[in-house]
């Protein structure tokens, strides 16, 4: 009788990877979430959140870093979910690839510009 | 007691489109749904077309849809539907006709998961059988079970979206051999699930558990080949 251990040795390929880094990215946030929202909207409170306390929580470099992270980890969760709601609808290998470059372009572009405005702050 | 059952029709030689048609037939609430359309095509329309075989929830023949929910017409008593029944043939699956539905599909996407036992080592010395612990058949008991009657499958999101997806009952197959402990074929069939139509396609809706007529945690099986796909671990 076989007693030892088993396993098998799968090539890791680009599904299992976006599988695991939709569970990686949602465990992070988790607490960046809540606590980005725990702030402002009970600690701060939605009728105080302008222009002013925008400048005023950007010019700390942590806050920037911290919401740098909200964008990445959120906002390709969701992109990466969209694309496996779009994938469900499409079955041909080619418009899978157009699919997935278009989903990395929209990604890359509206990340790049929300990356910038964190980074750049705002200037009074 | 009197039964009304409305019953999906299409004959594919006359009919451009399906329809309803509604029967009454005397009944007892002890009846099952398979009674009641052996009535109906005993004694309203012999025309009516729709699988069955051992009639005892064991072939997995007569899966359909009983009022909006996927299920075996030999289990499922009047009792517990009512008297007004609908019944409609499984969903993702093209009409043959009436409720029968093609099945070609489903048993594509089951012959991808290659299964059978794959095993190239050489025999024990006694030259006999592969033995194996209690526990170690345990481990995919509970996947023995499916008779393949397609209830889990066609009554997933991800199949009606395109049965490209392999679907519930294929990876329920995959997961009786990958965790089979005399089986040598887990990296292959790991493999095929890991392609886009495979694993990565089930997104936890539940509705494949909630429909198996066996109580097969079927979700719970996908979660495990997932966590073997990713960890490689088998035990």
């Amino acid at each position: 009788m076989i007693t030892a251990k088993r396993s098998a040795n799968v090539k890791i390929n680009f599904e299992i990877n976006a599988w695991k880094y939709m569970r990686l990215s949602a465990i992070l946030l988790v607490p960046l979430v809540w606590i980005h929202s725990i702030i402002n909207t009970l600690v701060t409170g939605p009728e105080n959140i302008n222009l002013g306390y925008v400048a005023m929580h950007w010019a700390n470099m942590g806050w920037r870093i911290y919401d740098i992270l909200i964008l990445a980890f959120a906002f390709s969760h969701g992109v990466n979910g969209l694309r496996q709601v779009l994938f469900d609808f499409t079955t041909n290998t080619t418009t899978r690839s157009i699919l997935n470059l278009v989903m990395l372009v929209f990604w890359l572009a509206l990340s790049i510009v929300g990356a910038t405005a964190i980074i750049g702050g705002i200037k009074n | 007691m009197e039964i009304t059952i409305k019953i999906f029709r299409y004959n594919p030689e006359k009919d451009t489109r399906g329809h309803y048609e509604t029967y009454k037939v005397e009944g007892h609430e002890n009846d099952r749904v398979l009674d009641v359309l052996e009535l109906v095509k005993g004694h309203e329309d012999g025309s009516l077309s729709f699988r069955r075989s051992c009639a005892h929830g064991v072939c997995g023949s007569d899966a359909m849809r009983i009022n909006g929910r996927n299920m075996l017409a030999c289990k499922t008593l009047i009792r517990d539907v009512g008297a007004n029944i609908t019944v409609e043939p499984l969903l993702g699956l093209k009409v043959a006709k009436d409720l029968i539905v093609d099945m070609d599909p489903f048993f594509d996407n089951y012959k991808k998961m290659l299964p059978y036992l794959i095993n190239d080592s050489p025999l024990p010395a006694d030259g006999k059988e592969r033995l194996q612990s209690p526990a170690q058949r345990a481990r995919f008991d509970e996947a023995t079970k499916c008779i393949m009657c397609a209830a889990c499958t066609t009554s997933c999101p991800s199949f009606w979206a395109s049965d490209e997806y392999y679907g519930p009952a294929a990876l329920v197959t995959a997961h009786r051999f990958i965790f089979d402990s005399r089986d040598e074929g887990a990296a292959q069939r790991l493999q095929v699930l890991s392609e886009t139509n495979g694993t990565v396609r089930c997104h936890t809706a539940y509705n494949c558990t909630e429909a198996c007529p066996r109580d097969i945690h079927i979700t719970q099986a996908i979660g495990e080949l997932k966590m073997a796909m990713v960890t490689g671990k088998l035990d």
